[in-house]
């Protein structure tokens, strides 16, 4: 099942993580939740929607506890140059600049605008947030124009 | 101004070049080296702690010995430890094993509640420690002579006095400790939640 879905969980990581190590290392944080979670797992919801919540979940209550510990910066930290494709990755301009975006955002907007970039629907948002429909609209309006705002002024 | 739409699109298209697929392999690998790294983390710290423990017990046999009483006072010092020991370990296990499998606002309350029961059990055991010291050297030194009243209202005020500072002290350690990280929970949980 992870490895089908896999995908979600380098997602998640890219949102929440700048510097290759600390991707890496969540990664495995999440996969390692994962995995003890799992038999705790009874099929309600679809697989896809537990494991963004157990992922989401792991990158919002694990971010402090990374950023405390001093590292080097990784090549993939330097800004990118406005109209340039990505000088690691080799991503396109808009890519580059919605990562870096999303991840200046606080963590409870990351995890609300990731959700949407993913394409989930409401239902399923409010689900893994913990939050009514009704909120969640509101919420996502402001989240999503702090990110455009963001965007812009990266651009 | 770019619409969201298009960053949407920006955003699925990529297929995550720079990682490629793992296969269940390789998954499970690197499952089993977290595994191992946890399993280590925890070993290396009941061994700190339980080598603090063995040599605060060595040195205050060394100071208890031949004093009045000194065999029950060495056997509640190390039911004290005992308990100080089980105490951390249970903060740290509830702290390490708090489950992430519920949505996020009750992931989140889940970890504020376990980080906020562990700083509490910190404070206590923190304060317990500074007043178990005190009152360890308060024995070793009243053991063998006689102390009046008088001294013992002095000795009293100057516990109460220890009592209030050591809490202040505990608490600006906690704060310095965990402050940081459990004011991001909270302000998360307050954005989801507002």
């Amino acid at each position: 099942m992870i490895a089908q879905h896999q995908g979600i969980l380098h997602r998640v990581c890219r949102a929440f993580t700048a510097r290759d190590q600390d991707r890496e290392d969540l990664l495995q944080d999440i996969l390692y939740q994962l995995w003890r979670a799992w038999p705790t797992f009874s099929g309600r919801s679809k697989p896809s929607t537990w494991m963004y919540r157990v992922a989401v979940n792991t990158a919002i209550t694990q971010r402090r506890r990374k950023e405390r510990m001093p590292e080097h910066l990784s090549l993939t930290d330097l800004p990118v140059e406005p109209g340039a494709a990505d000088p690691v990755l080799g991503r396109s301009d808009d890519l580059a600049v919605l990562e870096r975006a999303l991840r200046s955002l606080s963590p409870a907007d990351r995890a609300l605008i990731l959700l949407l970039l993913e394409g989930l629907s409401y239902q399923e948002m409010g689900g893994i947030l913990g939050i009514s429909e009704n909120a969640l609209g509101v919420r996502l309006t402001r989240a999503k124009a702090r990110l455009i705002e963001k965007v812009s002024e990266l651009s | 101004m770019k619409p969201f739409d298009d960053l949407q699109r920006a955003w699925q298209a990529d297929a995550d070049p720079e990682t490629g697929e793992m296969t269940a392999d390789e998954i499970f690998a690197l499952v089993e080296e977290r595994r191992r790294r946890v399993q280590r983390d925890v070993s290396r710290r009941l061994t700190r702690e339980l080598r603090l423990l063995v040599i605060l017990v060595v040195m205050m046999s060394f100071l208890l010995w031949g004093k009045p009483g000194w065999p029950v006072g060495l056997a509640v010092l190390v039911g004290f430890l005992a308990v100080f020991f089980c105490l951390f370990q249970c903060g740290h296990w509830a702290f390490r094993h708090a489950s992430l499998t519920g949505s996020v606002v009750d992931s989140l309350k889940n970890m504020i509640a376990v980080l906020v029961r562990t700083m509490r059990v910190y404070q206590a055991l923190y304060i317990g420690s500074i007043l178990g010291g005190v009152s360890v050297a308060l024995w070793i030194v009243t053991g063998s002579s006689t102390v009046t009243a008088f001294a013992w209202w002095g000795i009293a005020v100057g516990l109460l006095v220890f009592l209030v500072w050591s809490y202040r002290a505990g608490k600006r350690y906690l704060d310095r400790e965990f402050g940081g990280y459990l004011a991001e929970l909270r302000r998360t949980l307050d954005e989801l939640e507002r």
